[in-house]
């Protein structure tokens, strides 16, 4: 969606080649999840030549708001204000070097006990 | 102006306002009297949210003095008699939602589990080794939280299903359920700290009112629950690692347990929250398992007496309720 949403429209091979820089799906895969957002109404799509040409049939923003809602509704039980209270306790920002230093706090304290 | 305009701006603005002060207040006197009783820190704990809860409706002010100013702010407040009812209304529809949450979140926690006598006996000996020093070091640990011993053996329960870190059921019959990889990653000893936190969490969700699901459950109707709620979470945290670290005995082998549990929770985990999970550091407060092994680690060896903690939380309560509640007397 992302890549549909940032050149307007695209084809199957388009979208596949814009995500080689990562983990490269195969073609086929990529069409069967196009084809499903396109039979959710989520994408549109016409013939161009021999191939599908598709386009966002939602908002960025619109779509993100309806799954922000999804997940709430699954996770909190629709309830954005205890969402929003876990985001607040979330024990996040826990880098490698951070759990590296504290590694290192246990064995020194380890060592002079 | 509108009734809830007239609401927004005089009574819940005021109300956290007020709550964010004691919240202050609490947390500084907190340190500065070295207070560090896990039920004692509860209680002050629950007091920004009852005054923040007073000011949304309408009774007092959000400090007694300067009269000018938070009398004249406190004025143009709905007075409680417009306020409560709708209230008494959102508070019955956010308890009976809550009660209706719990039943179907003990059914999600027990889906997919299986009794660890059959999967697990490592797991098994470990709440063994565990329930027995917890029996048997009933004053050391009282000494560190308000501790009474949770009425019989909890179910042990193990899942293969995909769960970050174990988990306790406290209604109905007490249960933990435990993630089947996490038990592969853990030696015997970490297995027993594992196992002496979940135990910890029992004991004081059943005996402490101002739980942080309680706090929670209050979000809804007064926003300030959301700081508290979080508050509180670091607190029962750390109140069930002191717990178990005196059932343990070994504070290195704890922090390690900590630290594993940690990476379990995190492999692999997809970071759709990335950046949101950021809000803490961005609200200043320091990621929660740095605090939890610096505080285990760095130990101070004298600790206050807990009579002594006990003068200094009704001194500090005293001081609270003089600062905050002196315009009601």
């Amino acid at each position: 969606m992302a890549v549909v949403w940032e050149k307007g429209e695209a084809t199957v091979q388009e979208v596949k080649d814009s995500l080689e820089s990562g983990r490269s799906p195969a073609y086929t895969t990529v069409m069967t999840v196009m084809s499903r957002l396109a039979e959710k109404g989520i994408l549109e799509r016409h013939k161009e030549g021999r191939a599908y040409l598709y386009r966002p049939a939602t908002a960025q923003e619109k779509l993100a708001g309806s799954m922000l809602r999804a997940l709430i509704g699954r996770l909190y039980g629709g309830s954005s204000a205890h969402a929003i209270a876990h985001l607040i306790e979330a024990d996040g920002g826990v880098d490698d070097a951070e759990l590296a230093r504290l590694e290192k706090l246990i064995q020194r304290k380890r060592t002079r006990s | 102006m509108s009734t809830l305009e007239q609401f927004l701006l005089y009574n819940l603005l005021p109300g956290l306002v007020t709550g964010a002060l004691a919240w202050v207040a609490v947390l500084a006197g907190t340190e500065l009297l070295r207070i560090r009783h896990g039920s004692l820190r509860f209680c002050l704990l629950g007091f920004p949210l009852v005054k923040s809860t007073l000011v949304v409706l309408g009774v007092g002010m959000v400090l007694p003095w300067p009269r000018e100013v938070f009398g004249a702010w406190h004025a143009n407040a709905l007075p409680l008699r417009t306020v409560l009812p709708a209230y008494l209304a959102i508070t019955v529809a956010v308890l009976t939602g809550r009660a209706l949450r719990v039943r179907r979140a003990r059914q999600l926690a027990l889906r997919d589990t299986v009794p660890a006598e059959e999967s697990s006996p490592r797991l098994v000996r470990a709440l063994d080794r565990v329930m027995t020093a917890y029996e048997s070091q009933e004053a050391r640990l009282t000494g560190v939280c308000q501790y009474a011993p949770i009425p019989g053996r909890p179910e042990l329960l193990v899942t293969g299903r995909s769960l970050h870190s174990p988990l306790v059921v406290t209604t109905g019959q007490p249960a933990i359920v435990f993630p089947e990889r996490l038990v592969h990653d853990l030696t015997d000893k970490e297995l027993q700290g594992a196992m002496a936190h979940e135990v910890a969490h029992l004991c004081l969700r059943r005996h402490t009112i101002c739980s942080t699901e309680n706090v929670r459950a209050m979000v809804a109707v007064n926003p300030m629950a959301a700081l508290m709620a979080a508050q509180l979470h670091r607190e029962e945290e750390k109140a069930c690692d002191d717990m178990a670290t005196v059932a343990l005995g070994d504070p290195q082998t704890y922090a390690e347990m900590l630290l594993k549990s940690y990476r379990f929770a995190t492999r692999g985990a997809v970071p759709v929250f990335e950046t949101l999970q950021y809000v803490p550091q961005l609200l200043g407060i320091k990621p929660m398992l740095s605090e939890r092994i610096e505080r285990l680690l760095d130990r101070p060896k004298a600790e206050p007496s807990l009579r002594l903690q006990y003068v200094a939380a009704s001194s500090l309560s005293v001081a609270l309720w003089l600062i905050f509640f002196s315009d009601l007397l």
